[in-house]
């Protein structure tokens, strides 16, 4: 276990952006970018960064914190986007090599596919794709390893009888 | 084979943009939008509490000024309810949990949902703490206006204090209406506003229980 002053927020952000950026794609419903609540989820990682305790690793804790900011741009807690935080400092440059359509379009599908589970199936489901395991799951969820077993068993099953056909 | 294949496409998702932090501005610039968020909340509370300040001020002048006893012991009285708004907000905002972000997603729901269900108490009761008892106090002071000449008074104020009968008439069923609107409104808030969300909580909370049998 490592405690907060064993890491750096530059080195947290940077070590954890592309997997805070693929959750919010996930939860960013327009009027909200991901670009929007990527920013949200830096700000609260920065403002909870001082009571972090090394009570789960600062993976687990990073997930906590995108999962939760994420659902709560969806709950509408704020009017429209008024309150969420701009930030210039980070900036969002399109990749420089021509992404491939059919990688486009298989994201698009596997995007379909978790949009169309439940809330919750959601929020789990993302966090097996980024192949974390089941204990980690749980404490990210606060459900029991075996509570989230018997889970993905079954979002499992609905994920691959709603990509299967859209990928063939 | 498909479920390596999905964490493939999964991963594979954030490679359309670089992100890029310019380091040297980053804490700078999150300082900045703290203060300006804590600078919203402190003009919030300022405007909240104001009001009643006002209140608190120009019925003391009122007490002081106005010399019909019945009108003096209303305007006291509004005082103590004014100073005990500014005590109800405060104490609001002092019992609502700031929500842990770092807590798991199922803490944070139910911290979420216990603000909202809050926030809906405080507003579907307004008409018990701020709106009957001051009509009530505005139907004492009111009524309680005397002829000012019987107590040989003159003052700016009486140019608007209603003296004959219809006049005190109109001016309480005018306060009437309006309070009739205020709970109206925030009726109308809790129903359009914190229902939804308190229901879509507790939805994803029992999505989240459940399977709970099967294991």
């Amino acid at each position: 276990m490592h405690s907060q002053r064993e890491y750096s927020l530059e080195q947290v952000l940077e070590d954890n952006k592309e997997k805070i950026y693929r959750i919010c794609r996930i939860y960013a419903v327009d009027p909200i970018e991901p670009q929007d609540l990527f920013q949200e989820v830096v700000f609260q990682i920065w403002k909870s960064f001082s009571s972090f305790k090394a009570k789960s690793s600062i993976n687990t804790w990073v997930y906590k914190i995108a999962l939760n900011v994420c659902f709560r741009s969806k709950l509408k807690l704020e009017k429209a986007n008024s309150k969420l935080v701009k930030l210039d400092s980070i900036q969002f440059i399109p990749a420089e090599t021509d992404s491939d359509s059919d990688d486009e379009e298989k994201y698009k599908a596997l995007h379909d596919c978790i949009y169309s589970l439940n809330e919750s199936d959601q929020s789990i489901v993302v966090l097996y794709l980024e192949e974390l395991p089941y204990k980690e799951i749980a404490s990210i969820t606060g459900l029991s390893e075996n509570h989230i077993a018997v889970k993905m068993k079954r979002i499992k099953q609905q994920l691959f009888d709603c990509i299967t056909p859209k990928l063939n | 084979m498909l479920e390596q294949n999905l964490k493939d496409i999964w991963k594979n998702s954030s490679r359309i943009e670089k992100i890029k932090f310019d380091l040297s501005r980053l804490v700078l610039d999150l300082n900045g939008k703290m203060k300006s968020i804590e600078k919203a909340i402190r003009t919030r509370d300022i405007r909240e509490i104001g009001a009643s300040v006002f209140g608190v001020l120009l019925f003391g002048y009122f007490a002081i000024e106005i010399p019909f006893p019945i009108t003096k012991i209303a305007s006291v009285l509004t005082i103590g309810w004014f100073i005990y708004i500014i005590f109800k907000l405060k104490k609001n905002k002092n019992t609502k949990v700031p929500i842990d972000m770092s807590a798991s997603f199922n803490d944070q729901l139910d911290q979420q949902k216990n603000n909202m269900v809050q926030e809906a108490k405080l507003l579907n009761s307004v008409l018990y703490w701020y709106v009957l008892p001051p009509f009530i106090l505005n139907i004492i002071f009111i009524l309680g206006i005397g002829n000012p000449l019987d107590y040989n008074w003159s003052s700016w104020a009486m140019d608007v204090l209603p003296v004959e009968l219809n006049d005190k008439v109109r001016l309480l069923t005018l306060i009437g209406l309006f309070n009739v609107f205020v709970v109206w409104l925030n009726k109308r808030a809790v129903k359009k506003s914190i229902t939804p969300i308190i229901k879509e909580i507790e939805t994803v909370q029992s999505q989240l229980q459940s399977d709970a049998q099967n294991i």
